[in-house]
């Protein structure tokens, strides 16, 4: 492994673009990101590269500021991934199905999880919460959105219910923040402009 | 259905238009000289993103040339990205897809024109891999299926089409196997996104016609639509990021991020078409 090329920096790189180069990648493949997705293997994969390139890069007697960058947090333990569905806090009927169906999620063996599901015959939020995250996974978004909702819906109490329900409409529309709406038509600083432009124009004109 | 994935061209730099340019007539190229000229009629925006995508992640360097382009004849040289395996599988891909969306075209409407393309492009697709051939004819007979039953489910029908995309692009022979989930995932997310945003540009139409359109047969709220589709925008965007780092990043990100993003705004906003 190439820890510059893991990072995307170049061989005679600062201490300081590194740490910055490292930062950015975290934010692209962290663990939040990829909940309850398919690649989230993958992405695990990743973070634990870019850690150990950076736990490289910022041990190298280097620069000045080597033993206090791998000494910040980030660097031996990094930011990784932990099992989101470990065990659940559900004790109510059917609770040995519910946990083997949680199993199966966490394996991603989904068809199995899904055919545990349709075994039981109550439809509560927890069912409907572990639907909504097959589905998830997936891609089925419309049907997980649907089925988060019931689950918070009967149960509004529950927390990981209602994390999930928020991450998901959340994740939604990161389209319109990264510049989504560039050049766009409902520029409303530029009317406001433009306005005021034509407005000194109208009194110019009316002055003389 | 097809025409969707298309770069934001207001926030391209020259070099990346400039490839974008090359690319798109490097498939024309590719696909005139493996299928004859006719086929180039048929040439499509979203093949030359699977073109682009697939020559950053598989080649060390795209080789252009200059050349003369038959449809503008009397215009000086323009730069093609050369035949390779990249783009002769492209080529085939969109061969195959618009064969289907003609045979498809010519079944709902009964099309005269449709009709006769279809009747063009079918010895086309005896050249096209077996493999290829399967992975989008299992999933576009599914769609049909579910089509002619009047599904008013608009995820599984969504997931017909995305899979068939998905099997398309997984069919490529060359692509490392590390990056085969990545790709699977962000193809299967385009193919809903290109089906969904389809289906609700062309509701109104399909109404008239009295054509299957899922939006037609169970009321969605646009905030619903809205959700699904920046949802698997979102989702092929996290794919692609597990892909990188890639040549051409900026320009395909160009093509997912603003162009597609842009496209769904207008689209839910009820604009025809933008061009900034």
């Amino acid at each position: 492994m190439n820890p510059y090329k893991v990072l995307g920096v170049s061989e005679n790189a600062s201490q300081e673009e590194i740490r910055k180069a490292y930062l950015d990648l975290v934010k692209k493949y962290h663990p939040d990101k990829y909940t309850d997705n398919p690649l989230k293997e993958l992405a695990n994969e990743k973070l634990k590269e870019i850690n150990q390139a950076y736990d490289i890069l910022s041990r190298k007697p280097n620069g000045s500021g080597s033993q206090n960058s791998s000494n910040s947090g980030y660097g031996s333990s990094g930011y990784g991934y932990s099992d989101s569905y470990r065990k659940s806090s559900y004790s109510g009927t059917y609770a040995e199905e519910f946990n083997r169906a949680r199993m199966y999620i966490n394996q991603n063996n989904l068809n199995a999880a899904q055919s545990v599901l349709d075994g039981i015959p109550l439809r509560n939020g927890e069912w409907n919460y572990l639907y909504g995250i097959i589905y998830l996974r997936r891609g089925w978004y419309d049907k997980a959105r649907e089925h988060m909702q019931n689950a918070c819906e009967q149960e509004p109490d529950n927390a990981e219910y209602r994390n999930a329900y928020q991450t998901l409409l959340r994740n939604n529309n990161p389209f319109s923040s990264t510049g989504g709406q560039t050049g766009g038509d409902d520029c409303d600083m530029c009317n406001v402009c433009s306005t005021l432009m034509c407005l000194n124009c109208l009194c110019n004109s009316c002055g003389r | 259905m097809f025409g969707y994935v298309r770069p934001l061209e207001c926030e391209l730099r020259v070099k990346e238009s400039n490839l974008y340019r090359a690319t798109y007539c490097g498939l024309c190229r590719s696909m005139r000289k493996r299928h004859g000229y006719i086929t180039t009629w048929f040439l499509q925006y979203d093949c030359t993103f699977l073109s682009l995508l697939y020559s950053s992640l598989c080649q060390a360097k795209t080789e252009c040339k200059p050349c003369h382009c038959l449809h503008r004849a009397f215009e000086r040289k323009k730069s093609y990205a050369v035949d390779s395996r990249e783009t002769r599988f492209c080529a085939d891909v969109n061969v195959l897809l618009a064969y289907h969306k003609c045979l498809d075209d010519w079944h709902d409407d009964h099309s005269i024109v449709k009709g006769c393309a279809a009747l063009l492009l079918r010895p086309k697709i005896k050249n096209v891999s077996g493999k290829l051939k399967l992975a989008v004819s299992s999933g576009l007979d599914s769609l049909s299926g579910l089509e002619k039953q009047g599904c008013p489910d608009c995820d599984r029908v969504a997931d017909a089409f995305a899979s068939a995309l998905r099997g398309a692009a997984l069919s490529a022979d060359f692509i490392p196997l590390e990056d085969c989930a990545a790709l699977g995932w962000l193809f299967y997310n385009l193919g809903r996104w290109i089906y969904l945003i389809d289906a609700w540009a062309d509701r109104e139409a399909d109404g008239k016609k009295g054509s299957y359109n899922p939006f037609n047969l169970k009321e969605y709220p646009k905030e619903q639509v809205e959700f699904m589709l920046y949802k698997s925008l979102d989702e092929s965007v996290k794919a692609l990021d597990l892909l990188c780092p890639i040549r051409n990043e900026d320009l395909i990100r160009n093509i997912l991020v603003l162009g597609c993003g842009r496209k769904t705004a207008t689209i839910l906003g009820g604009k025809q078409d933008e061009s900034l």
